[in-house]
């Protein structure tokens, strides 16, 4: 289970359905909160970085990474071997694409020759329209409404993907459950692990994730939302709590 | 002093920050120069097996780590446990045949590889790395290669990936560990400590 945490202009922040990003707190601080609490791994996705044009934000996660006490991926503004190269020397685990990797599959394939494909991550972020139809959230790129979004995830694994993260648009932020048919059909064609993201607001929806094919599951508003009124409180269940949830899944 | 063998392979940052943390004064190191037997050496290493190696040598490193002695702490870490043996199937050259073991690909299907994620290990051989009165002992793993024995005595650490690999070998005072003490939070804290303890 993975907190993810989004950052925009070096705040912490979290969205609903990909708008309106909400200021939540201090980006070290919640590494802080994290650490303490033992998390198995953080991701950490800078938001501003693509639309903004400048890169990754290598000061923060120089900061971010020197506290981090456990596998910390990194997404935002990637565009080069160079960039990935110089987040791995900061101490980050995985690299993740979502941009740069529906432009250019190449840059995937690159990263994983360089430093083996566990360290590279591809994100997909698929939306829903009316009747079903499913396709590639991207905006900016080639693939974006593209709906053989199966066959991208298919192609990003070919290129060198070691993980896919998948993330429902339309349940981002709103705590009220995962889309599991996404995450079935995601899960019958990969071959690498599958984090799925958007709409847990429950252990009992992680545990349907899981159920569904998710070899993990991501999760932002249900780590720092408190409660009804959405306070900000940074929260992840105890290891026990967890093992005992997942154990009910083999 | 801790020396941390720092030839671009990524993740020299973390296992600093780490020891840091710990209260041991570690120094990222580009090249052997100065250091001796009575350092501790750590390996980290991301990557691919053969640019590995190449970078070991065009930087002195290869034949400073193949010429110390037995007793010298060495401890290599996922990629670093790697080069510490004798070859792999990822490559073609050389490792620094510190310990009797090859690397093979992971075969494991229907499970996936990299092998990715937290995993148990099982101390065996009673390694002092591994402290005895945890309740288990929990690491994060990201690998796609593991070990293979030579010579069954060198395991001192066992893991179920649908088959049972080892995570974890020792020859003389070389040491190599599959998984990631520097991202395992207190379980990797008490590995990196405990090593660091260790007497000369």
């Amino acid at each position: 289970m993975i907190p993810v945490l989004l950052v925009k202009d070096h705040g912490l922040v979290k969205t609903t359905k990909f708008e309106n990003p909400k200021y939540v707190g201090d980006p070290i601080n919640a590494i802080r909160i994290f650490n303490e609490k033992e998390v198995d791994e953080l991701a950490l996705l800078d938001i501003s970085a693509t639309p903004g044009n400048h890169g990754p934000s290598f000061d923060l996660v120089q900061d971010v990474a020197s506290e981090c006490f456990m596998p910390l991926a990194y997404g935002g503004g990637i565009r080069t071997l160079e960039d990935a190269k110089r987040l791995f020397g900061y101490g980050v685990e995985k690299v993740v694409l979502r941009s740069a990797a529906a432009s250019n599959l190449a840059l995937v394939t690159q990263i994983a020759d360089f430093a083996g494909s566990s360290s590279v991550t591809v994100s997909i972020d698929v939306k829903r329209a009316r009747f079903g139809r499913v396709s590639i959230h991207c905006p900016g790129t080639p693939m974006h409404g593209n709906a053989d979004w199966l066959g991208y995830l298919r192609r990003a694994t070919t290129a060198g993907a070691g993980e896919i993260i998948l993330n429902a648009v339309d349940l981002d932020g709103t705590m009220s459950g995962m889309d599991k048919d996404l995450i079935a059909q995601a899960a019958q064609v990969t071959t690498v692990p599958l984090v799925a993201v958007g709409g847990v607001g429950s252990l009992d929806h992680i545990l349907a994730g899981v159920r569904a094919g998710a070899d993990a599951v991501g999760a932002g508003a249900f780590f720092v939302y408190h409660g009804p009124r959405r306070a900000v409180l940074i929260t992840y269940p105890g290891y026990d709590e967890l093992s005992a949830l997942l154990g009910a899944v083999e | 002093m801790i020396a941390i063998v720092d030839v671009g392979l990524g993740n020299v940052a973390s296992v600093r920050n780490m020891l840091d943390r710990l209260g041991y004064a570690a120094d990222c190191r580009g090249l052997p120069d100065g250091l001796t037997e009575t350092d501790r050496y750590i390996l980290p290493g991301v990557g691919a097996y053969d640019e590995g190696v190449r970078r070991l040598s065009e930087t002195g490193w290869y034949d400073h780590l193949r010429s110390l002695p037995e007793s010298t702490h060495v401890l290599g870490i996922c990629l670093g446990m790697q080069l510490l043996g004798t070859s792999s199937e990822e490559g073609e050259l050389d490792g620094l045949q510190r310990v009797p073991a090859h690397f093979e690909r992971f075969n494991v299907a229907p499970l996936r590889v990299p092998h990715m994620g937290w995993n148990l290990v099982q101390p065996v051989n009673a390694d002092p790395i591994f402290d005895p009165e945890l309740p288990e002992w929990r690491y994060y793993f990201t690998h796609s290669f593991r070990a293979v024995c030579d010579d069954a005595s060198v395991e001192i650490g066992r893991t179920r990936y649908n088959t049972d690999f080892t995570s974890a070998y020792r020859s003389g005072n070389t040491r190599g560990v599959q998984f990631h003490p520097e991202k395992s939070h207190r379980f990797g804290m008490s590995l990196l400590s405990r090593w660091a303890e260790l007497p000369c």
